[in-house]
């Protein structure tokens, strides 16, 4: 992982993320970032700062490989998350508790775009020939899951969901992607990747 | 040995490739030889897995190496038309990230780099990244690459493209003793004086199929017959079958 969070800072797409900081302190919310952001999580072998292929030739398991670059994009997702959040409570009154909720649910997001994003990006969606229609499909499924997902964690918040609620809920997706991606072990259409 | 028997391959309804077969002796190095797009690099990314074949199948010691191969695919080397290497990182970075993909052992790939770093004359330091390197650079970069793992086979698509002749000299001699140690080569290049040097045998591609595989004996006296009073009967020989087509007069040129 060391390496793809060296070329992630030298091509400068740490930077990415960021743009959560207008967006938080405008909307107080975070799920446009998602959805801005979403080619990251469902192209992942376009997105990947470098060629695919290297994994494919030196016999390495896909696993390795999404397990270091979706991590590395959760430490920059985080970073700027929690920086958008420590501003905001400087420049606003807001509990602890209620903040911790949020990262925790954040986090829970971000997991579930892994596994969707993962899904997607190894999936026969690849071999659509159209990009357009190929985009406008990965996109509905996504921007679908997220949503929803966004949604039932705001129904948690407003009930007063006690924080290890929230927190199993994480461990629950941090589990699913784990599984998931252990199982990956090559891109299964190497060749459009050419 | 590499074989590779029957592979066809279309692109839409342009047929490229129409049953190449091709075999690659234990310890020897093959040429393959043709024109600018006679299919050379997609029958180079059929073989290491890139892309799917239409029919036909890629051996490596008898054993089918299909796209799943994975076991195998780590006793070759590859260097590609197009290199893989990481702009964003320094030689001594990438080998060392290429290194830990290949599993090697910790005690052992450190050398390994910096003894490539030294044989390719690539930077040591960190300060300079490959997006940095000239044409040749990259290429060399690519080379070691490939060489990291100690692989038995090596599949090479335009490996000297940029490399300057000193060095060109020094990387066919190493391939010479790869050879001696067990290692099957199979290349592909424009540079005619190289391949000459450097190959044992000599597959011509042209109009997606091999339409001769020999050895250099066999080609100098196939040339000899046609080409007997030209300076170079072997290159005439070859230039004149891969350039069927009459030459263009560029009239305004003139």
């Amino acid at each position: 992982m060391n390496n793809i969070l060296k070329i992630q800072i030298r091509k400068k797409l740490f930077l990415i993320p960021l743009i959560i900081i207008p967006f938080f302190i405008a909307t107080k919310s975070y799920i446009i970032i998602f959805l801005l952001l979403q080619g990251r999580f469902f192209n992942v072998f376009q997105q990947a700062d470098f060629q695919v292929h290297l994994y494919h030739i030196t016999g390495s398991t896909l696993k390795k490989m999404l397990h270091s670059y979706n991590l590395s994009w959760g430490i920059w997702f985080n970073l700027w998350f929690i920086l958008s959040q420590t501003i905001y409570l400087f420049s606003n009154s807001g509990s602890f508790q209620f903040i911790i909720i949020e990262l925790i649910d954040f986090n829970i997001i971000l997991f579930i775009s892994f596994i969707i994003g993962n899904m997607l990006s190894n999936s026969d969606l690849i071999t659509i020939k159209i990009g357009l229609l190929k985009t406008m499909a990965a996109s509905f499924v996504f921007g679908t899951c997220i949503s929803l997902a966004f949604a039932l964690l705001k129904i948690l918040t407003l009930l007063n969901t006690p924080i290890f609620i929230h927190l199993i809920l994480l461990m629950i997706m941090v589990g699913i992607w784990q599984y998931y991606t252990k199982q990956q072990l090559q891109i299964k259409f190497i060749q459009y990747y050419l | 040995m590499m074989k590779i028997e029957n592979i066809t391959k279309s692109y839409k309804k342009q047929e490229v490739l129409k049953g190449v077969d091709l075999s690659c002796k234990t310890d020897q190095i093959q040429a393959l030889l043709g024109a600018n797009g006679a299919g050379k690099s997609t029958l180079i990314n059929i073989i290491s897995g890139l892309i799917k074949t239409d029919d036909g199948a890629f051996f490596i010691d008898d054993k089918r190496i299909t796209i799943d191969s994975y076991k195998y695919r780590i006793k070759v080397g590859y260097v590609f038309e197009k290199p893989i290497y990481i702009e964003k990182l320094s030689a001594k970075e990438y080998l060392t990230f290429v290194a830990k993909m290949y599993k090697l052992p910790k005690n052992e790939y450190p050398q390994r780099i910096e003894e490539l770093l030294t044989f390719f004359e690539l930077p040591s330091d960190n300060k300079k990244y490959i997006e940095s390197y000239s044409k040749g650079m990259k290429s060399k970069v690519s080379l070691a690459a490939a060489l990291i793992h100690q692989p038995s086979y090596l599949i090479l698509d335009e490996p000297f493209d940029g490399v300057d002749f000193v060095s060109i000299q020094k990387i066919t001699r190493l391939f010479k003793d790869l050879t001696k140690k067990g290692v099957t080569i199979l290349i592909t290049s424009h540079q005619y004086d190289v391949v000459a040097e450097l190959c044992d045998n000599f597959a011509l591609l042209k109009a997606g199929k091999v339409i001769f595989n020999l050895t250099m004996p066999e080609l100098v006296e196939k040339a000899n017959i046609k080409h007997k009073n030209s300076e170079n009967p072997v290159k005439s020989y070859l230039e004149s079958l891969m350039n069927d087509s009459q030459e263009s007069q560029l009239s305004w040129l003139k």
